[in-house]
């Protein structure tokens, strides 16, 4: 399975999250792009299982591409970093069915919670992980 | 004209005398009205599927795979809205009617609106 995340930031950010989503999915491609015009024609195109939508992109807030994702390809599941807290971002994304919310700088174990939130989502698909995750 | 296949979330026991259900993703099941010519010619019901999180396509798919091609609703959010478009079913807004089969009648009627993204939970509406 394919998560496509969108962030203008360094990927070395992210490396320890990666690495907890490779641990525990096994058979996981993490792509990187930087903007929305590639993220709007993968899913439109090439729909990746999963999106991570980080802020600080240049034509704007993560929500915000939500909302134009669902109107390309409301199948695509979505999962954005944010600022907010939870009851502020609960407010905010209503409705638009996010998977889930990370926070800015995802560690090992929010990739951990993540990926065991992802198999079990997609394992009721009849999709499951190559290899048996860590317990 | 062929059959058109109506669905409409409702409460327990469901049926044409039951509540209309406020949010189609969290009802427990589903009223399905098959009319022709503007007669209703076949009422069933349609158990709704577990509601999970991230999980707002279940019920678009569910009820696209039973052939339903148009959904009366109170309230949804923009996802399972912009999913059911793009999987050719026509949601059109239905609150505030006293049953179902109030709500079956007025969309043969043709006196329900589409269901617009200004009605999304999210978008303005209340539900």
């Amino acid at each position: 399975m394919q998560i496509l995340m969108a962030t203008n930031r360094s990927e070395d950010i992210f490396t320890r999250f990666c690495e907890a989503l490779r641990q525990e999915m096994g058979n996981v491609e993490l792509l990187f792009t930087n903007n929305w015009t590639n993220v709007l024609a993968a899913v439109k195109v090439m729909p990746p299982g999963f999106v991570i939508l980080d802020q600080g992109l240049p034509e704007g807030e993560p929500l915000d591409l939500v909302r134009k994702l669902m109107s390309v390809n409301a199948a695509v599941n979505c999962i954005v970093i944010t600022d907010l807290d939870e009851e502020s971002f609960h407010e905010a994304g209503e409705g638009l069915g996010i998977f889930a919310p990370l926070p800015v700088e995802p560690s090992f174990e929010d990739g951990v919670a993540l990926a065991r939130s992802v198999n079990q989502f997609m394992g009721a698909r009849g999709w499951l992980p190559l290899h048996d995750p860590e317990p | 004209m062929d059959t058109l296949i109506i669905a409409v979330p409702s409460e327990t026991p469901g049926g044409l005398d039951a509540a209309v259900g406020m949010h189609f993703g969290h009802c427990d099941l589903y009223t399905i009205v098959e009319a022709k010519n503007g007669e209703i010619v076949d009422v069933r019901t349609l158990p709704n599927v577990p509601h999970q999180q991230g999980g707002c396509m279940a019920p678009v798919n569910h009820l696209a795979r039973n052939g339903v091609k148009v959904l009366i609703a109170g309230g949804m959010g923009l996802r399972p809205l912009m999913g059911f478009q793009q999987a050719g079913v026509r949601v059109v807004h239905g609150a505030g009617a006293p049953s179902v089969g109030h709500a079956i009648q007025a969309f043969l009627m043709d006196s329900l609106p589409t269901f617009s993204t200004e009605n999304t939970c999210g978008g303005g509406a209340q539900h």
